[in-house]
């Protein structure tokens, strides 16, 4: 279990319907400026829904090296294969093509039989190649009879293509598959308006936790010496002077935990 | 604690507030903490034996106590696949202030950085990726020749993924003014590139302006920017300006002597011109482009050019004319490897020969594009091709075979999500159910 969060309840709340069986909301977005807190709420949701015992598919798009291949790949290696039999056919049918660069083979399974599919230079062939392997995925992902959740961070920082592919061909088709659910957080994500999808999609700003008392937990939590009795008295002018900006509240926090322990 | 609170309420800016805590962070930790803190801001994931090749110090069982409580530092995160990175907000405000008061620091650990990814796997975009964002950012007038290749190399490949990964880091630190306004205005080039080819013209056409506003000496920089903002207006229908931009750029490549370069403007503006309508303005300019290319050897530079004429030909009707351009890229599409432009070539001779009523050539040669987009397994050319070959059997009044034609090239437009595709086959098969067979 991590670091405990400080407020977003309504997110947690939204979160823990986007588990429940006959969730309508299927999509669930989390904005919000870097030091937001949205990393913390996306590990205490990835905690409860390890608790509930559901499947998910956990993707941190940091750092532009994420492809559509790898988000495949890692979703053939989080799933049971055996759940996945249309994915598993369409990667070996794609992978036969003798188009395909079969050189650098380094790993086998599924996870490297997508990457190897999508490793073609033309661009509109790899475009078909990735609506084909999409529509594969998301038809074994509707036979499952228990939801399934892809956690996606740091949207941001998805190349374009990711981009392109998440608001388009993946969303698009989570509409249409009940047991699927997803949630995006990032500084940017897609336009919630489309037409596709965006009438299944719940989206929260978030603001930053600048009330003391919601800070309390977190204050309990890392056992904290406070200064004088009064925890909220002490938490105000740090939370009221950091703007309630989560990173830097937290930042003040262990700085001070460090402090009182040398001493 | 309470001079803390003082300093933060007397701050005057929010990132004055964020640099007292940062501080305050720091100097509750151990001092060789402390020092990992600074080095592992300079790369944009590290793990331990980085953090050790940063530090110039032995990967060993006393670093990693240190690196232990490294991790336990609020603002360190997991980077998945590649170890740790600090957060965002603590990264640029370290960043900035190694820059702003310990250049020399900033630059050799820049240099060391570089040094460990350039033995990383080779086999790794990601670690060439981090190299040479290492190496712009170690000297102030660094070597760019690496870095543009590679930025090339992968845009001739068409993996945008990997070249947005290469460029939006410097990106980042081109607005911190951090990087050598050169580097800049390639790494926007590249990014501009990178949203044309994905259909973001807007977002394009911003960032080839900024290279342009960076650039102020290198003339084949300057054409090659103006070759794809014209490229872009283009695409928007923006006409005008396309042809300012193309103009500029066709006069800079010919003053460079870059025969490549201006033949390239040259084709897109003679495209400007066929849409206008000035036929023989456009035939003039795709002749010119024919010759550069041919001085380069560059077929398929040819072979755009003839499809260009080719084009222009079989709308003004001239349809023999046409067929003559067509066989010839034809042969230079081959010669260039390009199997899809080989594909469309057939199409269009299909096309030229079904309009001078040689229907049985136009069928061959429809099934020669259809043959070739299946090998390919090119689903849009496929359709295409079994569209056009039910557009002749409706011509030889085949209304049936016309029909089930059409059926099958909807399947396909349907499955590939090509609308304007789904809606000429559905014009196509209404047409052939309501026209009796004789």
């Amino acid at each position: 279990m991590g670091v405990p969060v400080a407020d977003y309840h309504m997110e947690r709340a939204a979160f823990e319907a986007l588990m429940g069986a006959n969730c309508e909301q299927r999509i669930l977005f989390f904005r919000g400026e870097s030091g937001s807190g949205k990393t913390t709420l996306l590990s205490n949701c990835r905690d409860l829904v390890r608790q509930a015992r559901i499947s998910y598919v956990n993707i941190d798009l940091k750092g532009t090296g994420v492809t559509i291949g790898e988000i495949l790949s890692r979703t053939s290696k989080s799933l049971p294969e055996a759940q996945l039999p249309n994915l598993t056919q369409m990667a070996s049918e794609l992978e036969g093509h003798p188009e395909v660069d079969l050189e650098n083979i380094r790993q086998s399974g599924l996870g490297n039989k997508i990457n190897i599919t999508l490793q073609v230079s033309d661009p509109h062939d790899r475009e078909q190649r990735r609506v084909a392997l999409t529509d594969a995925l998301f038809a074994d992902l509707r036979t499952f009879t228990k939801p399934v959740l892809f956690i996606l961070d740091t949207y941001q920082d998805a190349t374009t293509e990711v981009r392109d592919w998440i608001s388009g061909p993946f969303l698009a088709r989570l509409e249409t598959a009940t047991p699927v659910r997803a949630v995006i957080a990032g500084q940017t994500l897609p336009e919630e308006s489309n037409l596709d999808w965006g009438h299944c999609c719940s989206s929260y700003h978030l603001k930053g936790v600048p009330k003391p008392e919601h800070w309390l937990p977190v204050v309990e939590w890392m056992g904290l010496q406070i200064p004088g009795s009064d925890a909220l008295s002490w938490l105000n002018p740090i939370c009221d002077l950091l703007q309630g900006r989560p990173s830097e509240i937290m930042k003040y926090l262990k700085a001070h935990q460090a402090r009182s322990l040398q001493t | 604690m309470s001079d803390l609170l003082a300093h933060l309420q007397s701050a005057r800016s929010e990132e004055e507030r964020e640099w007292l805590v940062m501080r305050f962070s720091l100097d509750s930790l151990d001092p060789a903490v402390r020092e990992a803190v600074w080095a592992a801001a300079i790369p944009r994931w590290f793990d331990q034996k980085f953090l050790a090749a940063l530090l110039g110090q032995p990967d060993d069982a006393s670093f990693s106590r240190m690196v232990e409580k490294l991790l336990t530092c609020s603002f360190v995160e997991t980077f998945p696949g590649r170890g740790y990175n600090l957060h965002e907000r603590t990264r640029a405000l370290l960043l900035k202030q190694l820059w702003e008061y310990e250049k020399p620091r900033y630059r050799k650990l820049n240099r060391s950085a570089a040094d460990y990814c350039s033995h990383q796997d080779a086999s790794d975009p990601q670690w060439r990726v981090a190299e040479l964002y290492h190496l712009l950012l170690a000297d102030e007038d660094p070597d760019l020749e690496q870095f543009i290749q590679q930025g090339i190399e992968w845009k001739n490949q068409f993996q945008y993924a990997t070249v947005e990964a290469l460029v939006r880091p410097l990106i980042i630190e081109s607005e911190a003014n951090r990087v050598n306004p050169q580097a800049a205005a390639w790494a926007y080039l590249l990014q501009g590139r990178s949203d044309g080819f994905y259909s973001r013209y807007e977002a394009a056409k911003s960032n080839l302006k900024k290279s342009l506003d960076l650039n102020s000496e290198n003339p084949i920089l300057r054409a090659e920017t103006l070759y794809a903002l014209g490229n872009v207006c283009y695409m928007l229908d923006e006409y005008d300006d396309a042809r300012q931009f193309l103009e500029e750029g066709q006069a800079l490549n010919q003053k460079a002597e870059a025969p490549g370069g201006e033949a390239n403007c040259l084709v897109v503006l003679g495209q400007i011109d066929r849409i206008l309508r000035l036929p023989e303005a456009a035939q003039e300019k795709f002749n010119k482009a024919l010759n550069l290319f041919q001085q380069v050897n560059d077929k398929l530079g040819e072979a755009i050019s003839l499809n260009s004429l080719g084009e222009l030909d079989s709308a003004l009707g001239e349809h023999r004319a046409a067929i003559q351009k067509f066989e010839d890229a034809l042969q230079r599409y081959r010669e260039a490897g390009s199997s899809i432009g080989e594909a469309n070539c057939y199409l269009s001779l299909a096309l030229n020969s079904r309009l001078m009523g040689e229907y049985d050539n136009s069928r061959r040669l429809n099934e020669e594009a259809l043959s070739l987009f299946r090998r390919l397994d090119n689903k849009q050319g496929e359709a295409n091709s079994i569209w056009a070959l039910g557009i002749l059997y409706k011509t030889l009044n085949a209304n049936e075979e016309a029909k089930a034609l059409a059926e099958q090239a909807l399947v396909i437009y349907l499955q590939i999500g090509d609308r304007l595709g789904a809606e000429q086959s559905l014009a196509l098969l209404k047409s052939v159910s309501e026209i009796p067979e004789d």
